[in-house]
């Protein structure tokens, strides 16, 4: 394989799992809306608590904001600081990113091992009415680590290499 | 060293152009690591965070809201009822500009979707034929959208209302007659500077065509009421309340209007999704952040400080005025709500200031921040909309920051401006 085809591999990947993650994240936030509708319905008309329903909506909140911050948002959405960046050269704009992603990449690597740890210390304790297993429940913050990882590993590639103004 | 790490890493992570949230989970990382505690309280702060706090899920609920109503040409409808009701008087787009944003803000939780809808939209109406110089447009959609903190729904509100553990309804009325002086006191300084530019009418609006106007304008109009009957009656809880204001969003826009097709729902989802996941990491960067630095003990520093100082309440509220329009010159908004205004609460509670009429002191510091140079974010989102210089912009802001700080003095040193509407449905403020 030359570089050239792991290159457009690489992103024609990335737009695949952007556009999964995509609609995953859309479909839970209808999910969310339709559980909260349901509950109130169910609370009015049958005068059930539907316990189950806010655990629900949350767990899938929190998969969204996770989920959807490894493979959605775009860095552009994000809200940042970027009075500095805004007002510098693209050389050292590409400077400021190399920084940004060796201080980001590096802080999460080294934190990477104790996280997935303390996510998997987590089997045994479950949610409190559904009973689901709060490792799993969680494990979307390892997700987010691991992408993070990924996506600073990318952009470093790409402002090293001989077209790091694209990356910029 | 810790608190230095900490602090390190966050300003370094900003400055760099490192996403709030990240930079804050970052400093947390950098904070554990080099005091040897556990990185997984990393994922024990946030998730939890995220987990226990079922007020959040409002926050999702109510960009929705601004989103579906955006797309769905609800503004068309409102933007002709402003232009009826205050279109005749001199300067009559800009004092359109206010009215449009106060009453679209009661349907959005944000500014920025304020700025980018009414606010964008008559910016680029009063520009048209060089009716109004570029800048003094741009400038008035800044102000104006900044009512959106203010007026009901209020996504800062509802992080506020956890920070401080203050009721979500009493907020959100203690918000309306702050939001109604602060956008009359800008259409005051409009009517001065209309007049002393010779800025011009618009063609007023018979009377007779007033009431079906209204008429359309009426549904997405009722909506902050509904809300606020919704949570004061206790049928439904705020973040339920949020959802029922997305079905009736859904509804209008689908049922009543027909102009939501399919693939904008689809649209308006993602941008949802995009949104909240970007308010979300910032969340749950606090969440760490805010551990670090109550394990740190600067809370206590700090309270103990100010003990020491002897502050009466009317001075320790001007300090905290001063500090946050200071702290909005280089910090967003959100980041200055979820960190630095969690210290202040409890050292205000601890003065006796009513904590309501202290969230409300803290949303106008918002506003002013949000459309304060050299950062104010919504004064680089409407230059990016509308094309404007940022230049030109920062010359005609100075006059609506000025009318902002005094409605901003009015409530912080008269609290029933705030408690009026609150106190009157029951609510005992301390």
């Amino acid at each position: 394989m030359d570089e050239k085809f792991l290159l457009l591999f690489s992103k024609r990947s990335a737009s695949f799992l952007h556009r999964v993650a995509e609609s995953l994240c859309g479909a839970m936030f209808a999910a969310v809306f339709v559980v909260f509708v349901y509950k109130i319905v169910m609370r009015y008309a049958a005068h059930d608590a539907v316990a189950w329903a806010d655990e629900v909506s949350v767990v899938l909140f929190i998969w969204i904001v996770f989920l959807a911050n490894s493979a959605v948002v775009e860095d552009r959405r994000q809200i940042t600081f970027d009075l500095l960046y805004r007002h510098v050269g693209p050389r050292t704009q590409r400077a400021l990113a190399i920084l940004r992603v060796v201080l980001i990449g590096g802080i999460f690597a080294a934190a990477l091992p104790g996280s997935l740890d303390y996510i998997a210390f987590l089997w045994r304790e479950r949610t409190p009415v559904l009973l689901w297993r709060l490792d799993i429940v969680y494990a979307c913050f390892g997700v987010f680590m691991v992408a993070i990882l990924v996506r600073a590993f990318a952009r470093l590639a790409g402002l090293l290499g001989r077209n790091w103004r694209e990356s910029l | 060293m810790g608190l230095a790490v900490l602090a390190g890493v966050f300003v370094l992570g900003a400055v760099i152009g490192v996403p709030m949230g990240l930079a804050m989970l970052a400093a947390g990382f950098g904070y554990l690591l080099t005091t040897h505690q556990d990185v997984g309280l990393v994922v024990d702060q946030t998730m939890n965070g995220l987990y226990n706090n079922y007020l959040l899920l409002a926050v999702p609920l109510f960009i929705f809201v601004a989103n579906v109503m955006n797309a769905s040409g609800v503004l068309e409808r409102l933007l002709a009822f402003a232009q009826a009701g205050v279109g005749r008087f001199r300067g009559g787009l800009a004092h359109v500009n206010v009215v449009a944003n106060l009453v679209f803000s009661g349907m959005s939780g944000s500014a920025v979707a304020d700025v980018a809808g009414p606010g964008l939209i008559v910016a680029r109406m009063m520009m048209k034929d060089g009716k109004y110089p570029p800048g003094f447009a741009a400038a008035t959609s800044a102000a104006a959208a900044t009512l959106g903190p203010l007026v009901p729904p209020s996504i800062p509100m509802i992080f506020y209302a956890l920070i401080a553990n203050a009721s979500v309804g009493a907020l959100f009325l203690a918000g309306v007659v702050p939001a109604l002086g602060t956008a009359l006191a800008l259409m005051g300084a409009i009517a001065l500077i209309a007049r002393r530019r010779g800025f011009p009418a618009e063609a007023p609006v018979g009377w007779r065509a007033l009431l079906p106007i209204f008429w359309r304008a009426l549904p997405p109009l009722a909506l902050p009421g509904i809300l606020l009957g919704i949570i004061y009656s206790g049928i439904a809880t705020p973040t339920e309340a949020a959802a029922i204001a997305a079905t009736y969003a859904l509804v209008l826009a689908i049922g009543v209007y027909r102009s939501l097709s399919a693939v904008q729902l689809f649209a308006v989802i993602a941008e949802t999704v995009r949104q909240t996941a970007a308010i979300g990491l910032i969340m749950a960067g606090a969440f760490v952040f805010n551990y670090a630095v109550a394990n740190e003990g600067v809370p206590n520093a700090i309270r103990a400080t100010l003990v020491v100082w002897h502050l009466r309440p009317i001075a320790f509220l001007l300090a905290v005025n001063l500090l946050l329009l200071v702290l909005a010159i280089a910090i967003d908004e959100i980041t200055i709500l979820l960190v630095i205004v969690p210290l202040l609460v409890p050292v205000a509670a601890g003065l006796g200031i009513d904590l309501v009429h202290f969230g409300v002191v803290i949303m106008l510091n918002m506003m002013v921040g949000l459309a304060l140079p050299p950062h104010g974010l919504l004064l680089f989102v409407i230059s990016g909309l509308t094309g404007t210089s940022i230049g030109a912009i920062f010359r005609e802001i100075p006059v609506f920051i000025a009318t902002m700080i005094v409605v901003l003095l009015a409530v912080t040193l008269l609290p029933d401006i705030a408690l009026m509407l609150p106190r009157l449905f029951g609510y005992a403020a301390s």
